[in-house]
């Protein structure tokens, strides 16, 4: 028996709104044209999803999006705002909708799922951040589908597609985390110091946090900004870097 | 400290991230698609370098493509490093973020907040952990020899049967497997010539085969 697919269509949307209106004529025609490559490249798909800054009223302002406008209306589609230009803002609304969009798929479908993603359109970061949120996702918590070691299969195909040419992007674990509060704790390790002195600095600092200096240890040394030789422990190149940078930005 | 930044047609995106980090290097990483274009990003370059005394480089990429770019940003990313990828476009940006991402350098980007400027943090790493479809540390597995004899040797597009010709005495069935992998990993596609298969690589490709060296 033949095993049926649904495929969904992901990707950001922006417009330009400039007082040079001829720029941003011109900006939105690309916008609007990216957004079509990219939704030709995943050929058929079953629902559409479209993150936004702006709702879809404030696009039918513009000329240059009606074709856009007037072919999704008849596509099953939902529009979603979420704030394109902060990382974090959007990586976690497109977390949220994703896992349920999933959740919902693994209790109810039989069919394979696959994930188009078109990352041509919208602010950059969004853009991004779009991408990172479903690799995460996919890899934190529907591995056994990705991997087909589950019955039914997932796959996720990230592109981005202009001007005829479609780049293909990797699916591939990345991490999205940072803890600033372990990566602060660089700041002690400037000159080499004991481990045991390094941890006792760090229990006076944290007490009520059981364990907090292994858990400081352990994320340090596996992102290699941290290394210990003789009893001793010190930053590397790379830790240092990172310090110098969390302090100039005003992370910590 | 070694700034790498990619450069469009926005001067303060650049600049802003130069003055607050006070790097002692930048490497700007720019291009263009169109005359227009051109224009734009050049008038940028020249004002940042005439606002600057620190060590300049100006590397040219593609704006349009991905793999040719994640092999030319490799090369200047060290431990130092830290990765501006607000400016230049979307390909730009992500082929330098995803390089950082790679080498688990800081990435930042510029946002305006009530009318200020502020610098923030992309948080990504790669994980090396056991959820990838592949040992990507484990350079000898048979699916990096699959995508490095793909890229090297046969210039990134091979007949199936000539890559497994190449791989020497392996199992058919560990070769199918690794190619199953490199495909679920969206790092090679197939496609059909008559009756051969042919195998492409995919940019994802020269991002795994770059992405530890650096200079």
């Amino acid at each position: 028996m033949e095993v049926m697919e649904i495929r969904i269509f992901l990707s950001p949307l922006t417009f330009y709104a400039y007082e040079n209106r001829e720029s941003a004529r011109e900006l939105n025609r690309e916008e609007s044209q990216k957004f079509l490559e990219g939704l030709r490249n995943a050929e058929k798909y079953e629902k559409v999803f479209i993150f936004s800054s702006y709702s879809q009223e404030e696009f039918e302002r513009f000329r240059e999006f009606e074709e856009i406008l007037s072919k999704i209306r008849s596509l099953n589609f939902k529009w979603i705002k979420t704030d394109l230009v902060h990382y974090d803002k959007t990586y976690t609304r497109v977390y949220g909708i994703v896992d349920d969009i999933l959740s919902s798929w693994e209790e109810e479908s039989k069919e394979n799922m696959e994930i188009y993603m078109n990352l041509s359109c919208g602010h950059k970061i969004g853009a991004l951040a779009l991408y990172m949120a479903v690799l995460n996702l996919v890899h934190e918590k529907y591995y056994g589908y990705l991997s087909r070691k589950k019955g039914k299969m997932l796959r996720v195909r990230p592109y981005h597609a202009e001007r005829k040419i479609v780049e293909e992007l990797p699916v591939m674990n990345f991490e999205n985390e940072s803890h600033r509060d372990y990566e602060r704790c660089l700041g002690y390790l400037l000159k080499p110091m004991d481990i045991g002195i390094f941890k006792s600095l760090l229990r006076e600092e944290e007490p009520t946090i059981k364990n907090f200096g292994d858990k400081v240890i352990m994320y340090l040394s596996k992102r290699g900004y941290i290394y210990s030789k003789n009893g001793k422990i010190g930053i590397t190149p790379k830790g240092r870097t990172l310090y110098e940078v969390l302090k100039k930005i005003g992370e910590i | 400290m070694r700034l790498l930044s990619t450069v469009g047609w926005n001067v303060e995106v650049v600049s802003y991230v130069i003055d607050v980090l006070d790097p002692d290097e930048v490497v700007f990483f720019y291009g263009f698609v169109s005359e227009e274009d051109k224009k734009k990003v050049l008038k940028v370059l020249k004002t940042l370098e005439e606002s600057y005394t620190i060590k300049i480089r100006k590397v040219q990429v593609n704006p349009m493509a991905l793999g040719e770019n994640f092999e030319k940003m490799a090369r200047w990313i060290s431990d130092e490093s830290v990765a501006n990828i607000t400016g230049g476009t979307k390909i730009m940006s992500f082929a330098l973020a995803l390089n950082a991402a790679m080498r688990g350098i800081p990435i930042l980007y510029v946002v305006t907040e009530d009318g200020k400027r502020k610098i923030l943090r992309v948080p990504i790493i790669f994980s090396e952990g056991m959820r990838n479809f592949f040992r990507i540390e484990n350079k000898n597995s048979v699916a990096m020899r699959t995508l490095r004899i793909l890229v090297e040797d046969f210039r990134g597009r091979a007949r199936f049967v000539k890559l497994k010709e190449r791989l020497g005495k392996i199992s058919s069935s560990t070769v199918s497997d690794a190619k199953r992998r490199l495909l679920m990993a969206n790092l090679i596609r197939e496609e059909k010539e008559g009756k051969e298969k042919i195998i492409i690589a995919n940019s994802g490709a020269y991002l795994l085969l770059n992405g530890g060296d650096g200079n």
